[in-house]
């Protein structure tokens, strides 16, 4: 059923990165990512893996609702990683047959972009675990800010975000009481072949546009007669707010990056500014 | 036996951070010709009860069946549970989506088994049943029809393939008095054709009263009195948890009272209420 599908994924609890602000969190994310993109040695990962496993132990979010994310892109990683390691033909060969020749070379590689993948998304999933879809759009439309200079209509563009991200939760209630009431009237939804699966929708998705286009009907009725957009300077009932919080997880951010790019640059190197 | 249910459970998004449990421990039998009232207040799971008789939703402990189907079997033949338990729910003109009335209302019987011809036949039968004119709706759309015209033909939908037992979600919300009386003297109606058993969910006590010959209340999930609608509403305190209010005419006959005249019955209908009131003062039949 539709229900059990909680879009967005958020997962609520009470934690310390729950309690980041929406904007520095975006920012995080997006440090994380160019840090993931950052790595050139496999030792680099480290550093990643330790921060990714702190930081999902801090989140107090189970290990099952993080693995279930990487559910999706299991068959992307296994399909990338087995084309690098039977395609690649760097370093030395180890098993040779037919045409395939597996090297140690296209081994490492294929291990690079399978961590690198998984990394990504584990990071990324975070974001959407910790943070509601409404304090996501909240904190891009304060980040887009700037744009306003250049006439760029931030606010409506947040708008019309934070109503298509409150509406799939409706919707999604509504296929499933029209399905419900289409099963009802004997419709069958899981038998007969593609097409006859795909025709088996149309009594679902009619019913679901009509009722979509009169939500939106009443939506912008709703809105006209409340006079939105009458005011030039809209206040919020929620500011967002960074904290000291934001400030300590910015720190550990930036020293990721740091030992990254150290580890990256000078592996043995690093050892010797210790002393070693 | 129409309808058996036994200690029926159920839980929304089980082993979730947003489980939810909607119904707890229910068990009621329904005989076959019954005319059956589901009352409570939001949430308090009539649907989801409803739901689990016509197998939309799968019992998670407890047994459900319904004449000779076991809902609880591993898989039980929905197909030939479905033809039996028509099912019409709330605001039913939105799942219309035909391009014309006709091929709206075949839709189920098609589905059920019937040929072409037949189900072009029960259509009919059923779209002159719910008293519209066949002539003149058959090809129309039915977005052009009004909102009783749509809910009309929903109804249609459902009584073309003739089930027995007929379960209605909020048959008359959001409709006009006018329209409410038309819709419950429809059911009614069908009532005396082919369809056998009747269960309705309401939130208006006055429906509740008037036209059904046994209540279930549910509050909070479980099912806290299962009685007539005489029964239940010559309690003056039955519903003082739950959000619910006597109908008018028991609350009228209740008022009366209290300034000292004495009402005997419980009376269901305004024709009743009057009566009562008639006798009291002494004069004959009104």
């Amino acid at each position: 059923m539709a229900k059990d599908i909680t879009f967005g994924q958020y997962y609520p609890a009470d934690s310390f990165t729950h309690k980041l602000d929406p904007r520095a969190k975006l920012i995080f994310v997006t440090a994380y990512i160019t840090a993931v993109f950052l790595v050139k040695s496999l030792y680099s990962y480290i550093p990643i893996g330790i921060f990714l496993i702190a930081t999902v132990l801090v989140s107090r979010i189970p290990l099952k609702s993080i693995l279930k994310s990487l559910r999706a892109i299991l068959f992307i990683v296994i399909f990338t990683a087995a084309l690098n390691v039977f395609f690649n033909t760097d370093g030395n060969v180890l098993v040779s047959w037919w045409v395939i020749k597996i090297t140690d070379g296209g081994l490492l590689f294929a291990l690079r972009m399978a961590l690198r993948l998984v990394l990504l998304v584990i990071g990324t999933t975070l974001l959407t675990l910790t943070t509601t879809p409404m304090n996501i759009t909240d904190g891009m439309e304060s980040l887009m800010k700037p744009l306003k200079v250049v006439k760029f209509p931030v606010h409506d563009i947040a708008l019309i975000m934070s109503i298509a991200l409150r509406f799939i939760p409706i919707l999604m209630e509504e296929v499933d009481k029209i399905i419900m009431a289409q099963k009802a009237r004997g419709a069958a939804f899981d038998s007969g072949g593609l097409i006859k699966r795909a025709r088996a929708l149309l009594p679902v998705l009619i019913p679901l546009f009509v009722s979509a286009f009169r939500r939106a009907d009443e939506l912008a009725l709703a809105l006209d007669a409340r006079c939105y957009n009458a005011t030039p300077k809209r206040t919020k009932l929620k500011e967002l707010k960074f904290t000291s919080r934001d400030l300590v997880a910015a720190v550990f951010i930036v020293m990721l990056i740091v030992a990254v790019v150290a580890v990256n640059n000078s592996f043995w190197g690093l050892f010797a500014v210790w002393g070693w | 036996m129409a309808i058996e249910v036994k200690n029926l459970t159920y839980t929304y998004s089980a082993n979730t951070p947003f489980e939810k449990r909607a119904i707890t421990d229910i068990s009621f039998s329904i005989k076959e010709g019954e005319t059956v009232g589901i009352i409570g207040s939001t949430g308090s799971g009539k649907s989801t009860l409803i739901q689990h008789l016509n197998g939309l939703i799968r019992a998670e402990s407890g047994s459900i069946k319904v004449y000779d189907i076991d809902l609880t079997a591993k898989k039980p033949n929905f197909k030939r549970l479905r033809s039996m338990v028509g099912m019409l729910f709330q605001y039913p003109e939105y799942q219309l989506f035909e391009d014309t009335v006709l091929k709206d209302v075949s839709f189920a019987p098609r589905n059920f088994g019937y040929n072409a011809e037949q189900a072009a036949r029960a259509a009919r039968e059923a779209i002159e049943l719910v008293g519209l004119d066949y002539e003149i709706v058959k090809d129309k759309s039915p977005f052009e029809l009004s909102g009783g015209e749509k809910r009309r033909v929903a109804i249609a939908g459902v009584i073309a393939y003739r089930p027995k037992i007929l379960i209605l979600d909020e048959p008359t919300a959001g409709l006009d008095p006018a329209g409410k009386k038309e819709i419950l003297s429809l059911i009614q109606h069908l009532k005396s054709g082919g369809i056998r058993t009747v269960i309705a969910i309401s939130h208006n006590m006055d429906e509740i009263a008037e036209y059904t010959e046994r209540v279930l209340v549910l509050n909070e999930g479980r099912l806290v009195a299962d009685k007539t609608p005489k029964e239940l509403f010559a309690d003056k305190n039955a519903f003082a948890n739950t959000g619910l209010a006597l109908p008018h005419t028991a609350n009228i006959a209740n008022l009366i009272r209290e300034k000292g005249a004495d009402i005997p019955n419980t009376p269901l209908t305004t024709e009743e209420l009057c009566k009562d009131i008639v006798a009291y003062l002494g004069g004959d039949n009104g």
